[in-house]
Order: C-alpha cells, then structure tokens, then sequence
C-alpha cells in the first residue's frame, strides 16, 4: 500500500501498523504507571486524526487538546522536542496551561508525555502516554518511548504491515540518528528543487519501491550513486574506470 | 613561539567572549562550534569533537573541528569503544596519553585512529548535576604534548558546552533533561540537511561544505545554526555560496565524494 498524504486513504492500515507497533510498549508500560497511549497524525504542526488510542480516556486526551490547543502534545509539536509532566498537580503546568490543566485532571489524568513523531523539522505525528498517578519517566523509559517515536515515523512514511521490511520494532527504524539520512535530505531538495519534507518523502518512497532502508538509499545520495533527475531517480555511472572500493554498482537500489 | 603572557591574555578573551556567548541568546550550536574551535586554537590538539547523549542508547556528535568523513566516522565508532564512551560511561576523565599502548582495550579504534595520526587521545565527561550527558573527545598528534594546564583548560571548555547545551537552572528537574538533549539534537540536524544542500549546489564533499557554513558565519557575523537553516531551506542564494566557496579557497569537484 503506498503511502498518500490524503487522510482517508491508508489510514485503517496505518492504524494497524500503529497499534501493532504500539502493543508491546503499552504491555510494558502498564507496569510502570504508563496507562494509555495515543497516537495523532499531524500535519502543518497541527492534529489530523488521531490514530490509535489504547483506550477511551486516552483519546479524550487528544481531542481535549486539540480542541484547546494547549497542551503537552501542542507544544511538542511546535518545538519538537519532548513535553515530559510527571505531575500534572505541580504549579508550573497550572500557570502555563490552565484550561488543559483542568480539563485532564477531570479525566483522571496525573501525568503525561508527549513525544513528537518527528524526522528532524518534519513533524509527522504525536505520541502522548498518560497515568492516572504521578510518574518519574526513567532514563530506560524515556529510551523506549524516543524508540518508538522513531519506529512511528518509519510506519507513518511507509504504513503497510506487510512492506516486507521486518525487523524489531526497536530497530533503527527511520535511521533518524544518521547523519548521512538528513545530508540526503538536502541533496535531494536541491536536486528536485523541493522542501525538505517532499525530499524526504521522495527518498522513503524510493526506498520503499525499491526494497532498500532509508539509509541505504541516503548512502546512495551522498556517495553520488544515485541522483534524482527530471525523470526520477537515475543511477550514476563512477567516474574512474574501475568502481571504488566498496561501491559495486550492482549494489545502487534503482 | 608567543611568550605565554600573550597566549594567556588571548585565552582569557577568548574565554571571556565564550562566557558572554552564554548567557545571550544561546544557541548551541554556535556555542559548541565556537568550543571546539577554542580548544583548536589554544590546545595542542589536532582535533576535537562534542558529542551527546541521544537518549536511545547512542552517542551523536554535536560538533566537531572539522567535518571530513573519517574524522566523523572515528567518533561515531566510540558508539562501540574508545576514550569517549568511557568518559560517558564513567563520568571521568579518560587519558591516553600513548594510544598504541591502549590497542588491547579499544581494538578497533587505536589502529583508525593512529590511521589518522593520533598519537594520544582524551575524553572529558559532559557533566551536569552529577549526570553525564555526553564528551569532549581530543585526539593530539603526539604523545607528549597536552599538559596539566591544557587539560585545565580543556575541562573548563567541557564545563562551558554543558552549560551551553544546558539551561541549568530548569534542567534540576529530569524532565528538562529530554527536551534540551533533544533540542540540541535538532539543531545539528540542520546542519547536515544545509551541509547536503551546499554539497549538491557547490558539488564539493560534505567536510567542504560545512567549511562553507562556517565562513559564512563568521563573515557575516550570523549564527552558525542561523546560516545553516537558511542554506538548509534554500533561501541562501547562489551569490553568496560562490563567495563561500572563494573564502575556503576550494575549487568545485563534481567526482570528490569523499568528504
């Protein structure tokens, strides 16, 4: 299933990849006081749906603060960094977020975390977990749930379950650490003459296409293997007479 | 060779405009870049590197003196082993003062790194409120030539990129922690995505580009993150990166990929 960029196409799929990808964080996370996830598509900074919701208290959550805007989530998703509230009783959050403030606590809600879903400024969706009781998030918490912001990215550029890329959900998913991804990034914007954001959708789409990784592809780009042209992504032949050490041409994803 | 009073007092300027830099608007990477050129230009090192916790379990370099690929990747490789994670593993400061003697205990990264010239490397832990949060890796191309004082100075540096990366009042609480890791995360991704634009514009390698970058900065009095996002989202024009490209005295390549 390609991924679209129209909401009410692929979303039922792209649920179920979240949720499949979801599951087993939420397992965990009941031990520790984390009771409900949520998952929102964003776009323009803003919410597009909400994806999965673990359950109902949870996805009040998301349509509270959409509806307000204010919020743990509004703000991760416009400084795109993590909103972590361990307790959601302390002053600090009243002063800045007073109707959110109220409104959670109604639900019964005493901390949340928001971590935007995020692939550097191109923000694709939101995560938000809450507890009924304060929570220290943990530094092995905090790993797990910046893991699975990064896993979300990957499923929402690419949501069919069945892409054939397998894998541990908490493998490198997206490759969003890698350097080499992001300098792609602006290649390609250069090359195409787009945002950063079309390139890349433009480098997922192909490695989705193609059956490579993102950082494969991204590889690719920077070695100056391959390149997008007016028709579309061209191979590039090498230079010298000989392929370079470790670049076999047979390898380039087309 | 300077009588010292000259490298002192040019030092305690330096120092001085580092501290200022920190307590105006603070952007860090500008506040990173300008450390790692501040220990280049006082310390015997050949080169030097920030890097910072991600939070997932990986060290990513924050900033560096120069940005050819080798040197990235040796950082990079400490993900494994090496001075650098060590000091982050241990909160302490990591010497070793004759790297080849430390081939049993980073069998990977001695014979790299001594593939570059390093002789000696150090590592000094980025420490806040007893939480390490990243390093400051120097590799020197002799053995015998930081000192006592340099690594002073070095530790005082190390103390000044925490406080950079840092809002230290607000970081007390653990949850600042994650937002300003990963907001200074963020900032380098810029970084790469102008490095990729300039590189394809300029057809130079990626360790060019950044030069660019820096130029750039430094000539135009902006910040480096400043330059950096309007280059990223194409609206530096052509002009100025021919310009650039004159400033680092590098001439267009179109088949270096290296870099």
């Amino acid at each position: 299933m390609r991924v679209t960029t129209s909401p009410d196409d692929g979303t039922a799929e792209l649920s179920v990849a979240i949720e499949m990808v979801c599951r087993m964080a939420l397992e965990e996370g009941r031990q520790e006081g984390l009771e409900g996830f949520a998952v929102s598509r964003c776009s323009q900074q803003s919410y597009a749906g909400v994806l999965f919701a673990s359950d109902s208290r949870a996805h009040q959550l998301e349509v509270v603060q959409e509806t307000i805007g204010e919020g743990p989530g509004p703000t991760a998703m416009r400084d795109l960094v993590p909103v972590i509230v361990s307790d959601l009783s302390e002053q600090v959050w009243a002063h800045s977020w007073v109707h959110f403030v109220r409104e959670a606590e109604s639900l019964g809600v005493d901390c949340v975390f928001a971590f935007p879903v995020h692939v550097g400024a191109v923000l694709l969706g939101l995560l938000t977990v809450h507890g009924d009781e304060p929570v220290e998030l943990s530094d092995s918490k905090t790993r797990t749930l910046l893991l699975l912001s990064d896993t979300l990215a990957t499923v929402m550029l690419a949501p069919d379950p069945q892409s054939g890329k397998s894998g541990p959900p908490w493998g490198d998913g997206l490759g969003t650490g890698q350097a080499v991804t992001h300098q792609a990034v602006g290649m390609v914007s250069e090359q195409v003459g787009v945002s950063l954001e079309d390139a890349l959708l433009a480098l997922q789409g192909h490695a989705f296409a193609s059956g490579a990784s993102l950082v494969e592809v991204a590889e690719a780009v920077v070695d100056r293997r391959i390149r997008w042209g007016d028709a579309g992504v061209e191979q590039i032949p090498p230079r010298s007479p000989q392929p370079r050490r470790g670049e076999d041409t047979g390898n380039a994803p087309t | 060779m300077p009588p010292p009073d000259d490298v002192h007092s040019s030092l305690f300027n330096r120092l001085v405009s580092l501290a200022d830099s920190l307590v105006g608007g603070i952007d860090v990477i500008d506040v990173a870049d300008g450390l790692v050129v501040s220990c280049m230009d006082f310390l015997p090192v050949q080169s030097v590197g920030i890097m910072l916790d991600d939070q997932r379990g990986n060290l990513r370099v924050l900033a560096s003196s120069s940005e050819e690929v080798r040197l990235l990747e040796l950082f990079e490789l400490q993900n494994n082993e090496g001075p650098c994670l060590e000091a982050f593993a241990s909160g302490a400061l990591v010497s070793a003062i004759d790297l080849a003697a430390a081939k049993g205990r980073w069998p990977s990264f001695v014979p790299e790194a001594q593939a570059q010239g390093i002789l000696a490397a150090y590592a000094l832990p980025l420490q806040l409120n007893a939480r390490t949060i990243g390093a400051l890796n120097l590799f020197c191309s002799s053995q015998d030539a930081m000192t006592p004082e340099g690594l002073r100075i070095a530790r005082m540096m190390a103390t000044m990129a925490t406080l950079g990366i840092l809002n230290h009042w607000t970081v007390r609480r653990q949850e600042r922690l994650a937002e300003q890791l990963q907001a200074a995360l963020n900032s380098r991704i810029v970084i790469e995505q102008a490095k990729g634009v300039l590189a394809e514009r300029s057809g130079v390698p990626m360790g060019v580009a950044f030069e660019m970058l820096r130029a750039a900065a430094r000539t135009t009095r902006t910040q480096l993150s400043v330059v950096a996002t309007e280059v990223a989202h194409g609206r530096a024009s052509l002009d100025d990166l021919s310009n650039l490209r004159d400033l680092t005295n590098t001439p267009a390549d179109d088949s270096t990929t290296e870099g």
